[in-house]
């Protein structure tokens, strides 16, 4: 684990290759990283212009195509269902945590698709929840042997951005996760009821919101009409593309370019202080498939 | 027909006593309780800890400020909801620190001072903050919420000062839209991005101000923070010279990486940091006109 150390805006302006991703991540500059053994992580962007109808209603059936397509390009291998038996079986007792924030929640037609992929391999109906709240009264999530976390990323008002890591707040007490724009949400991730068990992570591009100002402000006008999803098996590896992507978005959205951040460094932690993925762009391995238009990243 | 604070919400409040009756009584006056075409749905109040019920970890940047209490009153109508809400901040600055961190768009002239863009109205007056945004965008509703709007602040009787510091800030030049007013490091990041590390020890004592002033192309910060005590601020002076110029031996002054100047000065228990200045000259004309 890297040693902290203070770093400040001038030390991402000395790594421009690092730049601003890094320093929104709250990574050291990459010049002071310590290397002890070089990583690497898959991500899939995959990305349909069809996914959204011209009144952007989601299409279920290219979410189901779109969400085969990562996953087999994730794992390498061309059929679906048997990639999706490598990644459940049907003993699992399965969590599909989603994200119900009204303005923008997970589609539930993903939600669906995620369910019937967990059927088609056997586990029984009564072994799956598709929740967000109310996980420690839910008697699947509590002996889940299985989670999916799901959900779509936006810009917060405190955490910088919501995304796969921030979704497992609901196992705990959130208030208790908030200190210091919470910088340690990884360390949600080492708890009992969740540590080890995810198999999947879905950080749902459809369309993102790039630009919170407030807890309840909701912009129309900072939506992306992206139409994508970026999954892995690391959240750390999705969140750190999702904050690089909320950021190019702004980036172009501004006509001045911003001085200020909204701190995520609870991504760059969870890989630096809590060793749950790779938060580090360099070691992440983006593979683009589908729509190009406008990839930003 | 007045709408009533649910009983179970105004039990939670009982349990402090007499004090936390009178806030909800008097947030609870400050929303009107009729809206000509809408239904007022429900009334709820939130306190210091019944915040994350509402906001989840936002709720976190009104305690950086001296929040004591709030109200929200929903109105729906059809598919449509409108929803008002208005914040005991405890003084007039943290209702100002608060109005800051969220201004945006275009400026109202309503209370002391308010900002909308998008079906979402922000304001401010004496140590009240109010927010009115709608859930979907119609005709005519820009219309409708300035005017609960105007009608929120209208029943607030009392007026209050700008903080001190933001008074220092200079007006020349300033951007008036770039005006801030907070007491922590993580929000300084938000408007200029220091270091993720406390590296100006900035803290619930500490006030500061910032604001950009803006010449053709270039976009100066100016930062200016108050602290509790002289000690305080000079070993606030010397962690951020350790932090942001080590190079520098003498003068408070430092060209960085890309070229732009930053200076220090220190006056009593009051900092000023000048960032992005095109020259060195530049930087000292900031902080001279600042009274430093």
């Amino acid at each position: 684990m890297s040693e902290e150390r203070i770093v400040t805006r001038r030390d991402f302006m000395r790594d421009t290759a690092a730049g601003t991703a890094a320093m929104s991540l709250g990574l050291p500059a990459a010049r002071t990283l310590a290397r002890q053994e070089s990583r690497h992580v898959r991500v899939v962007l995959v990305r349909d212009e069809n996914a959204l109808d011209d009144d952007g209603r989601v299409q279920a059936p290219v979410l189901e195509r779109m969400l085969d397509n990562a996953v087999t390009t994730l794992f390498e291998d061309d059929d679906p269902a048997a990639v999706w038996g490598r990644l459940l079986s049907a003993g699992d007792v399965l969590g599909i945590k989603t994200n119900v924030y009204r303005p923008l929640r997970t589609p539930p037609e993903l939600e669906q698709v995620i369910k019937e992929r967990a059927l088609a391999v056997g586990i029984s109906e009564d072994s799956i929840s598709i929740r967000d709240r109310g996980l420690r009264q839910d008697p699947v999530f509590q002996r889940a042997t299985a989670l999916i976390n799901v959900r779509p990323l936006r810009a917060h008002d405190w955490s910088g951005i919501g995304g796969c890591l921030k979704n497992y707040i609901t196992f705990d007490n959130p208030p208790d996760w908030h200190d210091d724009v919470c910088a340690d949400l990884g360390g949600l991730w080492n708890l009992p009821v969740c540590a080890g068990r995810t198999r999947l992570n879905i950080l749902v591009v459809l369309t993102p919101f790039f630009h919170s100002i407030g807890p309840h402000r909701y912009d129309p006008d900072a939506i992306w009409q992206y139409k994508g999803m970026l999954v892995s098996t690391d959240p750390v590896a999705v969140d750190a593309l999702g904050v690089k992507l909320l950021a190019e978005m702004r980036n172009r959205f501004y006509d001045r370019p911003p001085r200020g951040l909204v701190s995520t460094k609870h991504v760059g932690y969870a890989d630096t202080r809590h060793g749950v993925g790779i938060a580090n762009l360099e070691e992440i391995e983006l593979i683009r498939i589908g729509w190009t238009e406008d990839t930003l990243i | 027909m007045r709408h009533l604070v649910p009983a179970v919400l105004m039990l939670s409040l009982l349990g402090s006593g007499c004090s936390g009756r009178k806030l909800v009584n008097e947030l609870d006056a400050l929303i009107p309780e009729t809206l000509a075409g809408w239904t007022a749905e429900e009334t709820t109040p939130y306190d210091t800890e019944t915040i994350f019920e509402y906001m989840n970890g936002a709720g976190e940047l009104f305690l950086s400020y001296a929040y004591r209490g709030m109200l929200v009153r929903r109105f729906v109508r059809g598919e449509n909801e409108l929803t008002a809400e208005i914040y005991d901040m405890g003084s007039g600055s943290d209702a100002f620190g608060i109005f800051s961190r969220f201004r945006s768009g275009e400026e109202i002239d309503l209370g002391q001072g308010a900002c909308y863009v998008t079906d979402h109205l922000n304001f401010w007056k004496g140590r009240y903050y109010g927010s009115v945004f709608a859930m979907l965008d119609e005709e005519g509703i820009r219309e409708e919420i300035l005017g609960l709007g105007r009608r929120m602040a209208e029943r607030i009787d009392s007026q209050a000062p700008l903080p001190a510091v933001v008074e220092r800030l200079p007006a020349a030049d300033r951007d008036p839209a770039s005006v801030r007013f907070f007491h922590l490091h993580t929000d300084l990041n938000r408007y200029y991005f220091v270091s993720d590390t406390n590296i100006l020890d900035l803290d619930p004592g500490t006030d500061a101000a910032l604001a950009a002033y803006e010449r053709g192309d270039e976009y100066v910060f100016l930062v200016i923070i108050v602290y509790p005590e002289p000690d305080a601020a000079e070993r606030a002076a010397d962690d951020f010279r350790d932090a942001w110029m080590p190079e520098v031996q003498d003068e408070n002054l430092v060209q960085v990486e890309d070229g732009l100047w930053s200076a220090l000065a220190r006056d009593g228990r009051t900092l000023a940091i000048v960032f992005d200045a095109p020259t060195a000259e530049r930087a000292r004309d900031l902080l001279r006109a600042g009274g430093f």
